[in-house]
């Protein structure tokens, strides 16, 4: 085994569940999530001989994930519109009918209102909110400045807790 | 507020997760000169198939027939829209048929008359022009 393949091993050992979940919370399909979770580690590895280490392996590998969730619901939104429904209905649709879905109906309304965010702060909501990671290292990811993340996750928070208050009326 | 992503996994996900991910170095290893090669085929035989389509509509228009081998109906179908001659050459006197009929201003009046021109006009077209 080279030294290639030992870092992406690495990789793979120390990152796939925490890829995972980020992946998870974006697309709310378990199937999606699998499938774009091996696309995204099939791309670090093609870019794992490139990466010089200008940036922290953790923020270079969620920068490839967050890419490709994406890419992946920028193209359900295509299928979406072709069926004349929207992605924040698609997805909807999904946390309804999950069957990996194990949480409860107060859970299951905030699942719902980040999706009917607007993406940059769907992003920043879920990686402040639920994977803890700090500003900064959000800033690294996403390429947008700490100022606009704070601003983006407090415009996000107080949506959502409207959201949730007229859906518990 | 639990923090928690409410989702689950199958069990033994993420084991079977980290062995399938493992594999992804020998996948890649194994491309074939065919995987590069297939992508260039499939063009050429998407040009090929519109050369092919293309030829074929082509043929389907027919040729203009070559010149005395027509017959009337060739010749109306291929015959320009816009005269080639002078469209002013109808009213040279020269070419005008031999059995035309002549008036004179005698008979010309009258017609004019018959037909309820009123006398200014017909003042207008005989002494004015």
């Amino acid at each position: 085994m080279d030294n290639l393949e030992q870092t992406f091993n690495e990789i793979v050992a120390k990152y796939r569940e925490r890829l995972y979940w980020h992946i998870r919370s974006l697309v709310c399909s378990h199937e999606d999530a699998d499938d774009v979770l091996q696309d995204c580690f099939v791309k670090i590895w093609k870019a794992l001989p490139g990466f010089r280490g200008d940036a922290e392996p953790f923020t270079w590998a969620w920068r490839i994930a967050t890419n490709e969730a994406l890419n992946f619901l920028h193209k359900q939104k295509v299928r979406a519109a072709l069926s004349f429904e929207s992605l924040r209905t698609t997805l909807e649709n999904r946390i309804d009918e999950d069957p990996w879905f194990d949480g409860d109906a107060l859970q299951r309304d905030l699942a719902k209102a980040i999706v009917s965010l607007p993406e940059k702060q769907r992003l920043v909501f879920q990686m402040r909110y639920f994977e803890d990671l700090s500003y900064e290292q959000i800033s690294e990811i996403t390429g947008t400045s700490v100022g606009a993340l704070k601003a983006s996750y407090h415009i996000a928070y107080e949506k959502i807790r409207e959201k949730l208050k007229l859906s518990s009326l | 507020m639990n923090r928690k992503l409410p989702y689950k996994t199958p069990e033994g996900y993420f084991e079977a997760l980290g062995a399938r991910l493992s594999e992804i170095p020998q996948t890649a290893a194994r491309r074939s000169a065919w995987d590069y090669i297939r992508p260039s085929l499939a063009y050429a035989a998407l040009i090929l198939f519109a050369l092919g389509v293309g030829s074929l509509l082509f043929r389907s228009v027919p040729a203009a027939p070559a010149a005395g081998e027509a017959d009337s109906y060739e010749l109306m179908y291929y015959a320009d829209l816009v005269p080639r001659t002078d469209p002013y050459a109808i009213f040279d006197a020269a070419e005008a048929p031999s059995d035309a009929v002549s008036y004179d201003s005698e008979d010309i009046v009258s017609y004019l008359i018959d037909s309820g021109t009123s006398l200014e006009t017909i003042n207008t077209l005989l002494y004015d022009y």
